[in-house]
C-alpha cells in the first residue's frame, strides 16, 4: 500500500517536472535572444539525431554510419522544395523520403552484419554524396542550392516538435513489440530468428524508422544555411558524432543521448570560444577520460552515484 | 523495466530538459577569447569626408568579430589569404589611432573564433558574435559555400556582411531579388569579369581554340560555364571540357587528348592541388600550350616559385601587379612585411581585400556612426579613392568592374603582371608561352 502511493507521489512529481521542462522550452523564444536559440537548435538537433540512432542502433547492435545519408538527403529535400511548398509539408516530405530510402537501404543490406553493415552505411553517405554531386553537375550544371531561410524562432519550433517526437517515438518503439525483438536481434540474432522473429523485416523497419528523424531534422537545419552543396549536406561528422554523443551519454536508455547530445554540444562550445587553441587537446582528454573512465556514459556515472546515496539501492535505469 | 524505473528515466529526462536550457542559458552569459592587434604600421586609406554632425559614440573601440577556419581544411585561407589582409588592415588602422566616428578616434579590437572548418560551427559562432557577443562589426567566413550561407546568416540579423575568399555568379541572382541589403561582394569571379577579360586577351592574341578542365564544384562549374560563354562570342571554339573529382592523382591522359586536339588555350578552372598536378603533368607531357590559365593559387608568389622559370607566360585569375599603381606597390611591400616573406603574396584577392577593408572604414567615417543601416546605404551609394582604385564603388553591391586593378595576370620574369586588353594592363601578353625550360 505504502509502495503504490510512492509510486503515485513519484509519477505525479515526475509528470510536474516533464510539464514543466516542456513549457520552458516551448516559451523560450519568447524569453529569450537569439544565439541561445541558435544553440538550443544545435543541441535539439543534435538530440534528434543522437536518439535516432539508438532507435536502432542501440538494441540491435548494429552500429549505423548512415545517419549523414538521411540526414543529408533532408538537406536536399529542404533546397529542392523550399519555397514552393509550406514549411510544415517540407518536414513530412523529408521524413517520408528518408524513411523510403532507408527501407530500401535496409532491405538490401540488412542481411549483413557486424563490421560489414558498418562498412556499408559508412560507404552509403560518400556514394549519396557523389550520386547527388554528379546529378547536379550534369543536370543543373552548379554544385549547390540556394534554400529559403526560416526565422529562428520557426526552426527552434520546428526542431523542438521533432524533438518531442523522436523521444517520444523511441519511447514507443522501445516498449513495443518491435523494440523488444530488436533487443533479442540484438543479444542473439540466431535465438531470436529461432523464436520466431521475423528479423530481418524488424530491422529493417526499425531502421527506417529511424531514419524519419534524421531527415526531418536535416530538412528544418537546412532551412538555417541559405546555401547548401553535397559536401555540407552529406558531412560525415554527421554520422561520427551522434554515435559519440550516445557513448558520452550512456546507451542504456534514452536519457542518455540527450544529455549526451546536450553536454558534448555544450562542452565542445565553451572550449571552442574559450580555449580556442586548446580547444582539441581539451576536448580529446575529455573524450578519453569519459571512454576510461565512464563506459556506461554520464548517465551510467550519475547512477552509480545515485546507488552510493542511497546506500546501494536500486538506481533508475 | 519496472514502472518505477520508467517514471525514473522520464523524472531524469524532464530534468535533462531543464538542463537544458539552463546550460545554453549560461553558454549565453560566458565572456570569450578575444584577439586584440596592435598596430605599428601607417593606414594607407585616407578621407577628408568625415561627418562631424552626427554624435560620437559613447564606446572606446570597435570590436569587430568573425568565426574564421583556424583549423581544418580551410585554415590555408586564414593563413595565407583574408588572414594576413584583415590583420595588417586593423594593425595599420590602430597605429594610425583608430577609425574617426563623428571626431572620436576608435581603435579596432578583433574576436576571432575558429570555426574549424565546419558550416555549422560557422553559422552558430556568427550568430554567437552577433546575438551574444554583439560585436560592432563582422568579417566573412572563408570559401564561397560559406560566404552564401554567413550572408544569410548576417542579413537577418542586420549585419554589414563584405565577402572575403568566396563569390559566384549564382549569387548575383539572390543580390537583384533584394533579399540581401546588407552584403557587398569584393572578390571578382567568372562573369565579374574574369571569363571576359580572358576571352577578350585570347581574342586580341588570335587564339581559335580553347580546351577547359575543371574541378566538378561550384567554381569549377561556373567558371566553365561562363567560358564557354565568354570565349565562344568571341569566336573561340571549346575543343575539350572535361571534369575531374577533386581528387583526382593523375592527368595523363586528359592532357594527352588535349595534346592531340592542340587548343591555343588550355585552362584549368581547379584548386591549387589540381592545378601542381596539371602544371608538372604538361611539363612530363612536354606539352606546352599556346597559353595556359590556371585558376586558384595561380597568383600566388609560391605558386609561382615553385615551377621557377617554367611559369614565365603562364596566365592567372587574378589580377593585380605591384606595377599597377604606387598604392599596390606599397600594399605588396606592406604585405610581405607583415608576412615575413613574399611567398604567400596572393595577385587575385590580396589587394582587393584590403580595398574593401579601407573602403569600409571611409563609409563608417563618412555615415559618422555605427549604425549598420546608414554604414551600409554610405556603401552603396559612395565612391572612395583605395589602394585598389582612385575610384572605388560598388555597383548593386558588388565592386564595379571600373574598380578592380585587373582581371587576368601573366607571370613574366618572376613577376606579377595584369594582361588584361585596356588600361589595367601593365604588361604586354606574352603570347605564345615560352616552351617549358630543358629538364636540368
Amino acid at each position: 500500500m505504502m509502495k503504490a502511493k510512492q509510486m503515485t507521489r513519484d509519477k505525479g512529481i515526475t509528470l510536474a517536472l516533464l510539464a514543466v521542462a516542456f513549457l520552458i522550452l516551448a516559451l523560450l523564444p519568447q524569453i529569450t535572444s537569439g544565439y541561445i536559440l541558435t544553440l538550443l537548435i544545435d543541441i535539439l538537433k543534435f538530440a534528434v539525431l543522437t536518439v535516432g540512432w539508438v532507435i536502432f542502433s542501440g538494441p540491435s547492435g548494429y552500429m549505423s554510419l548512415a545517419t549523414a545519408a538521411f540526414y543529408g538527403l533532408g538537406f536536399y529535400i529542404a533546397a529542392v522544395f523550399s519555397g514552393s511548398i509550406p514549411f510544415s509539408l517540407l518536414i513530412l516530405l523529408a521524413g517520408v523520403s528518408s524513411f523510403v530510402v532507408a527501407l530500401g537501404v535496409g532491405a538490401l543490406t540488412l542481411r549483413l552484419r557486424g563490421v560489414y553493415f558498418t562498412i556499408f552505411t559508412f560507404a552509403l553517405v560518400l556514394l549519396v554524396q557523389n550520386v547527388v554531386l554528379e546529378v547536379e553537375r550534369v543536370v543543373t550544371q552548379t554544385r549547390g542550392r540556394f534554400v529559403e531561410t526560416v526565422s529562428t524562432e520557426g526552426v527552434y519550433y520546428a526542431i523542438f516538435i521533432v524533438f518531442v517526437l523522436t523521444v517520444v517515438s523511441a519511447v514507443l518503439i522501445r516498449r513495443s513489440r518491435y523494440g523488444l525483438a530488436l533487443q533479442s536481434i540484438g543479444e542473439h540474432e540466431e535465438a531470436a530468428a529461432h523464436s520466431g522473429i521475423n528479423v530481418v523485416w524488424t530491422k529493417v523497419l526499425t531502421f527506417a524508422s529511424s531514419a524519419v528523424f534524421m531527415g526531418m531534422a536535416g530538412a528544418i537545419i537546412a532551412t538555417r544555411r541559405t546555401y547548401i552543396d553535397p559536401y555540407i549536406a552529406f558531412n560525415l561528422n554527421t554520422s561520427f558524432l551522434p554515435v559519440l554523443m550516445a557513448m558520452f551519454g550512456g546507451m542504456g536508455n534514452l536519457v542518455g543521448p540527450v544529455l549526451g547530445a546536450a553536454l558534448f554540444t555544450y562542452i565542445g562550445e565553451i572550449l571552442l570560444t574559450r580555449f580556442p587553441d586548446l580547444y582539441m587537446l581539451l576536448f580529446g582528454v575529455v573524450l578519453i577520460l569519459s571512454m576510461l573512465f565512464m563506459p556506461n556514459g554520464i548517465l551510467g556515472l550519475a547512477q552509480g552515484i545515485w546507488r552510493k546515496m542511497k546506500g546501494g539501492g536500486r538506481a533508475p535505469a | 523495466m519496472s514502472q518505477k524505473a520508467r517514471w525514473g528515466n522520464l523524472a531524469i529526462l524532464s530534468m535533462v530538459l531543464v538542463a537544458l536550457v539552463s546550460l545554453a542559458v549560461l553558454a549565453g552569459c560566458g565572456d570569450s577569447t578575444t584577439t586584440t592587434t596592435a598596430g605599428t604600421t601607417a593606414t594607407t586609406a585616407g578621407t577628408d569626408t568625415t561627418d562631424t554632425t552626427m554624435a560620437p559614440p559613447e564606446q572606446d573601440k570597435i570590436v569587430i568579430g568573425a568565426a574564421r577556419p583556424l583549423s581544418g581544411g580551410l585554415s590555408v585561407f586564414e593563413g595565407n589569404n583574408f588572414g594576413p589582409s584583415y590583420k595588417l588592415w586593423v594593425e595599420d588602422v590602430n597605429a594610425a589611432g583608430g577609425i574617426n566616428v563623428a571626431g572620436k578616434m576608435l581603435p579596432i579590437e578583433l574576436k576571432i573564433y575558429d570555426d574549424q572548418s565546419d558550416l555549422d560551427t560557422s553559422m552558430r559562432l556568427l550568430s554567437k558574435l552577433m546575438e551574444e557577443d554583439k560585436v560592432d562589426f563582422v568579417l566573412a567566413p572563408a570559401s564561397t559555400a560559406f560566404l552564401f550561407a554567413a550572408a544569410g546568416v548576417a542579413n537577418a540579423n542586420k549585419y554589414i556582411m563584405m565577402s572575403a575568399e568566396g563569390g559566384a555568379t549564382s549569387l548575383e541572382k539572390e543580390l537583384q531579388k533584394g533579399t540581401l541589403p546588407y552584403f557587398f561582394q569584393g572578390l571578382n569571379y567568372s562573369n565579374h569579369d574574369q571569363m571576359p577579360a580572358w576571352a577578350d586577351i585570347l581574342k586580341e592574341a588570335g587564339a581559335k581554340t580553347a580546351a577547359v578542365v575543371y574541378l566538378d564544384d561550384l567554381h569549377g562549374i561556373e567558371y566553365q560555364a561562363q567560358a564557354a560563354v565568354f570565349l565562344s562570342a568571341a569566336g573561340i571554339e571549346i575543343v575539350q571540357s572535361t571534369p575531374i573529382p577533386g581528387d583526382i592523382k593523375d592527368m595523363t591522359s586528359i592532357l594527352k587528348q588535349i595534346q592531340d586536339k592542340d587548343p591555343d588555350a588550355v585552362a584549368f578552372f581547379a584548386y591549387p592541388g589540381q592545378n601542381i598536378l596539371a602544371m608538372q603533368t604538361m611539363m612530363q607531357l612536354d606539352y606546352s600550350p599556346r597559353a595556359v590559365l590556371i585558376g586558384p593559387g595561380g597568383a600566388s608568389q609560391w605558386f609561382a616559385n615553385m615551377f621557377g622559370d617554367a611559369i614565365d607566360g603562364v596566365m592567372f585569375e587574378g589580377a593585380w601587379s605591384a606595377n599597377s599603381s604606387p598604392e599596390a606597390k606599397a600594399y605588396e611591400e606592406s604585405l610581405t612585411q607583415f608576412m615575413g616573406s613574399s611567398d604567400n603574396v596572393d595577385h587575385w584577392g590580396a589587394l582587393i581585400y584590403r580595398s574593401q577593408l579601407e573602403f569600409f572604414q571611409q563609409a563608417i567615417e563618412k555615415a559618422g556612426t555605427l549604425d549598420q543601416d546608414v554604414i551600409a546605404e554610405v556603401m552603396r551609394t559612395s565612391h572612395f579613392p583605395t589602394s585598389m582604385s582612385s575610384d572605388t564603388f560598388y555597383t548593386n553591391q558588388i565592386f564595379d568592374r571600373t574598380s578592380y586593378a585587373g582581371q587576368i595576370g601573366q607571370w613574366q620574369g618572376g613577376v606579377a603582371e595584369v594582361i588584361d586588353v585596356g588600361d589595367k594592363r601593365t604588361a604586354a601578353p606574352i603570347y605564345p608561352k615560352p616552351a617549358w625550360p630543358a629538364a636540368q
